[in-house]
């Protein structure tokens, strides 16, 4: 396992920068558009591979690929299998408690290096205002969310791209403001012991993490089992 | 405007991709070269990379990964039963549909 992915980093290193860039932009897209995961590490390594061999043709990679990348990209969104509903709520899940998750960690660490107003840091208990940490969280979700949209966009303007993903952060720090101007919430002080908050929240990404590979295993028995049968079927 | 063969091109591609994995197993830009030997000059890995997927998808071909002296190793393609069966029906309509557009064309040319 360790070395197929020495392998990999290997194959990557020896892409030209260029290259690199247009396979990471692919590897988003196809992110975005929820390809399976375990065809989108397969498909990435072919492109590697076809990248890889036109280099050494001495051929340019986009000549190699014919179209412009943002159609290569549509056409092996479409073509690919795509997560189950099942696997898409999950990682939605998953990546959403694992940034809310993190928030208070950060909080704390903060807090101890900037001595924040808001934040007290006694040994392991974080405390703060409710409306403070409510806050900040609301802000790392428009920022996942904002990511997410940004990958799917890839192909579009990037300058655009990067202003409207600023704006939104900027517009998501001036709107929690008002979390932190209703009363009842501000005054809501939570404690937290910060090393519970953790392994809590490992613990549920964890078990998030083993159903969703269990989703994944069951899908890929269900699909064998259907090309068996059509295969048997003969169409 | 000129016409887009590639539109006409795609559809007939999986049915060319699949004839020449049938004679033997092969790789991506064998296959192209392939194709390009018997006309088809503007065929890139980038077209026929997403067929090769979805037939694969499908069932009607298997991949294998196979060292390349060219450095990462090749995925290697092979007919699978369903896809043979997959094969002789694209023939069957092709042969089809071929002479019913040459008799149109022929017709109409009259």
């Amino acid at each position: 396992m360790n070395s197929m992915g020495n392998g990999k980093k290997e194959a990557n290193l020896k892409l030209t920068s260029e290259n690199r860039q247009a396979i990471r932009r692919i590897k988003f897209y196809l992110e975005s558009h929820y390809v399976d995961e375990g065809y989108l590490e397969g498909i990435t390594s072919d492109i590697v591979g076809m990248a890889l061999e036109s280099q050494k043709r001495g051929e340019d990679f986009s000549k190699t690929v014919g179209l412009d990348y943002a159609e290569f990209s549509k056409e092996l969104a479409e073509n690919a299998p795509r997560q189950t509903y099942a696997e898409k709520i999950f990682n939605i899940i998953i990546s959403t408690v694992a940034c809310v998750g993190i928030v208070l960690p950060v909080m704390y660490v903060l807090g101890f290096i900037f001595r924040i107003r808001q934040i007290t840091c006694r040994t392991v208990m974080l405390v703060a205002p409710l409306a403070f940490i409510l806050k900040y969280m609301l802000i790392v979700f428009v920022i996942q969310v904002g990511w997410i949209l940004v990958k799917r966009s890839i192909y579009k303007s990037q300058t655009f791209l990067v202003g409207v993903y600023v704006s939104a952060i900027v517009l998501a720090v001036i709107l929690s403001d008002y979390i932190t101007m209703l009363k009842p919430v501000y005054e809501l002080t939570v404690e937290v012991n910060i090393f519970i908050w953790l392994a809590a929240f490992l613990g549920i990404i964890g078990v998030l993490y083993f159903v969703k590979l269990r989703i994944v295993s069951l899908t890929n028995f269900m699909r064998a089992r259907h090309r068996e049968f059509e295969k048997k079927r003969g169409r | 405007m000129n016409y887009d063969r590639s539109q006409l091109m795609r559809g007939t591609l999986e049915g060319c991709i699949l004839k020449i994995i049938s004679i033997k197993t092969t790789y991506g830009y064998e296959i192209i070269e392939h194709l390009q030997g018997f006309g088809f000059t503007d065929v890139a890995e980038g077209t026929i990379y997403p067929l090769l997927l979805r037939l694969e998808k499908q069932g009607n071909i298997a991949s294998e990964l196979m060292p390349s002296p060219l450095g990462p190793k090749r995925k290697y393609f092979t007919i699978t039963e369903s896809g043979k069966e997959y094969l002789s029906q694209f023939e069957r309509h092709w042969r089809n549909f071929d002479q019913i557009v040459n008799r149109i064309l022929e017709e109409s040319g009259e």
